[in-house]
């Protein structure tokens, strides 16, 4: 119980930040290896303002929206001019990456950093206990993932982001405007990744190097679920949840080799079945 | 599509190449040659004693280190005797290559005396071999690792090398042994589980503990009796020093019945550790090394009532006469709690000080002959070392070297001393909310 409990919980959270990564490269055919980097710009962002004295909400708030403009600056500035460019991109993304990082580490230096929670204590959940935060952030991806997915499949934004998906040259026939949609859809896989570094900064900690994890979760989360397939994105979330947590669980000093499950993702996925669970086969 | 594919490859090569940038941080660190006290001629007021001290500057346990070597020097100079005191500290950044590049950087750059300070024994074991080609003195102050003074003595390459504190990590596991089997047992515990840190300092140490915890006599050649039958340890979990999530291993020590939780960790993955321990309440009591828990803002954050600390940590209770005049200067000064390397640091200044005035001089070997010599009483206790230039662990005689203590987290967040009860002053052990 403890492991399905604790796995939809953190299967609900990297699922958050995936599923920007996925909707990214779905959409622009972009590899963002910065997309980590907005999950703790969200954190810090929130964690800067709680140090003015601001009202946590508030904060939160901050986080995200701050995480959000980073994703708009980052595709008008860095992204935009080379979009075409993959091997360009990669770089420069990997660059804004260790610049932001750099950053952190420059204003707030290597000391573990925390947040407080809008809740504090414990609740049983199906008899396994656990912190009110964690739960909380559990549920609130919860309900973003479902928000963003309806938009996706049933609203006429999500219409043009899946048309942009499909072929983006059929999709300018039609009126969209592919680079306008491609900001946007950064814009919001930021904000998404930057709304987990806040949800999860209350039971973490915030380091200047806090972006690498969620980058590698996310990496391994597009490649099993399909690269760009936003179905695949979501079950493939919930499997490295789920085994994240077993191995945590279930074998001698799991923590340890917690890490050890992204990697071994990444690796079978290419070897057994390089299109994903939902991807499609390439031709 | 196939630049796609090919573009995606390259994202997994420049991860593993980051990931492996991070780890070896592209420091490469010039092992410092003939770099031995230069311009020692000695040490009479006037003249300047530089030593250079090192830690990670961005952590609690690096800035100890940083502020307890300042006071120190601060106070030796106020106090106008001998040589001036001037401190070069070097941000280590708690990676050992950066160390080693600190040392290097004392002795070709700064021309220091001596050396202090360290935390971690990773970084401090990766200094070792530099210390040794610089041949300056070089006082340990935060890593707990037997490795650091292995193969020391006063002849061979080594014997610049000395450890001021905390005593050595097999001394702490047998002080934790005497207090489980004749301590806590008797608040009516017998099943321990431990949970420990992925360290350097944390692994010999919990491995003589499980030895010693089912046969402490046995384990240690007599030398700590056996004590109550009956203790079990359940079970062993280890975690990351990165670690934010518990309730795995929590959930195993439980289920496997232990009341009493034995941790070992000393960054600030503790925080994480005691809150959830204080939030979840898996129903087993925790103690042990934690030294984040030492910080004044730990209660805040954690709430950790009942948490037992110990041994190594220095709390504000006369355990010598120069323990509370230390800590209130650092109180003062700082405006937070000294953790355990603050505390050594500042006796390790202190302690080249004193060996720096009687040798009359702040030649290398000079001082490794007075500091051979240390016998005095610092905020930790009474320092002396032994052969292996070791800091002297006295268990049961306070006057013969450092005894360790341990407090206690009280309801209203206060720490009170528990353990010995030469020093608990009346307090006795309390069990902690949800432990029966």
């Amino acid at each position: 119980m403890d492991v399905l409990v604790q796995g939809a919980l953190t299967s609900a959270v990297i699922a958050l930040v995936a599923l920007g990564f996925s909707l990214v490269y779905g959409v622009g055919g972009i590899v963002n290896l910065a997309h980590g980097s907005f999950f703790m710009i969200g954190a810090y962002s929130a964690y800067a303002m709680t140090q003015t004295g601001a009202p946590l909400l508030v904060a939160a708030v901050v986080g995200v929206l701050a995480a959000t403009l980073a994703g708009v600056l980052l595709e008008r500035l860095v992204i935009a001019p080379i979009r075409h460019q993959e091997v360009a991109v990669l770089i420069a993304t990997l660059a804004v990456a260790i610049l932001v990082q750099s950053g952190v580490q420059f204003f707030y230096g290597g000391l573990e950093r925390q947040l407080p929670g809008f809740v504090d204590g414990a609740v049983s959940v199906f008899g396994v206990t656990l912190q009110q935060t964690r739960v909380l952030a559990g549920l609130i991806a919860l309900v973003t993932i479902v928000v963003v997915l309806l938009v996706l499949t049933r609203s006429p934004a999500g219409r043009m982001v899946r048309a942009v998906a499909q072929d983006e040259e059929a999709s300018r026939l039609i009126g969209v405007r592919p680079e306008r949609v491609t900001l946007y859809v950064l814009a919001i896989g930021a904000g998404l990744a930057g709304l987990a570094g806040v949800l999860t900064a209350p039971y973490g900690v915030l380091t200047p190097t806090m972006w690498l994890l969620p980058l590698t979760q996310a990496f391994a989360i597009v490649i099993l679920g399909g690269l760009g397939s936003i179905p695949g994105t979501v079950l493939a979330s919930v499997v490295v949840g789920f085994l994240d947590r077993f191995v945590a669980f279930n074998v001698k000093d799991g923590d340890i080799k917690v890490g050890l499950v992204t990697v071994a993702v990444i690796l079978a996925t290419l070897v057994l079945r390089p299109q994903g669970l939902l991807g499609k086969v390439a031709h | 599509m196939r630049s796609k594919k090919w573009a995606v490859a390259c994202t997994v090569v420049a991860m593993s190449a980051l990931a492996a940038c991070g780890e070896s941080g592209g420091g490469t660190a010039q092992a410092p040659t003939g770099g031995a006290s230069p311009g020692a001629s000695g040490a009479a007021s006037g003249e300047t004693f530089k030593i250079g001290v090192f830690g990670p500057e961005q952590i609690p346990q690096g800035e100890d280190v940083r502020d307890g070597a300042m006071l120190a020097a601060e106070e030796l100079n106020a106090a106008g005797e001998g040589a001036k005191v001037e401190i070069v500290f070097c941000d280590s950044e708690a990676k050992p290559e950066k160390a080693i590049a600190c040392i290097t950087k004392f002795a070709q750059q700064d021309a220091v005396q001596a050396i202090s300070g360290g935390f971690s024994s990773a970084e401090t074991l990766a200094v070792l071999d530099t210390v040794k080609r610089a041949k300056l003195p070089f006082v340990s102050a935060g890593a707990a690792s037997p490795d650091v003074t292995k193969g020391v003595d006063s002849t061979g390459p080594g014997k610049y090398i000395f450890r001021i504190g905390p005593v050595n990590s097999l001394s702490l596991a047998a002080d934790m042994c005497v207090t489980v089997t004749t301590k806590l047992t008797k608040e009516g515990f017998s099943k321990f589980g431990i949970l420990h840190e992925d360290a350097a300092f944390a692994l010999p140490l919990v491995e003589f503990l499980n030895k010693c915890l089912v046969d402490p006599s046995g384990s240690t050649k007599g030398k700590i009796p056996a004590a109550v039958k009956g203790v079990e340890v359940v079970g062993t979990e280890k975690h990351t020093p990165q670690a934010t999530d518990f309730s795995a291993q929590f959930k195993s020590l439980s289920d496997k019945g232990a009341d009493f939780v034995i941790e070992v960790n000393s960054t600030q993955v503790g925080i994480q550790l005691g809150k959830q321990w204080a939030t979840l309440k898996p129903g087993f009591a925790l103690g042990g090394i934690n030294v984040s828990g030492q910080s004044s803002s730990y209660f805040d954050v954690t709430k950790a009532v009942g948490q037992l600390n110990g041994p190594a940590g220095i709390v504000r209770a006369p355990v010598s006469e120069k323990t509370i005049p230390f800590f209130d200067a650092f109180e003062a000064k700082y405006q937070r709690d000294p953790l355990y390397n603050g505390a050594s640091t500042y006796d390790g200044i202190y302690a080249l000080h004193e060996a720096a005035t009687r040798a009359g001089s702040l030649e290398a070997d000079a001082l490794v002959t007075e500091l051979e010599k240390t016998d005095r009483i610092g905020a930790q206790g009474v320092e002396k070392f032994n052969e292996s230039h070791d800091v002297i662990y006295s268990p049961t005689d306070p006057k013969a070297g450092l005894s360790l203590l341990y407090f206690q987290y009280q309801t209203d967040g206060s720490k009170k001393i528990v353990y010995p009860e030469s020093l608990a002053e009346g307090n006795t052990y309390m069990k902690p909310p949800g432990v029966k």
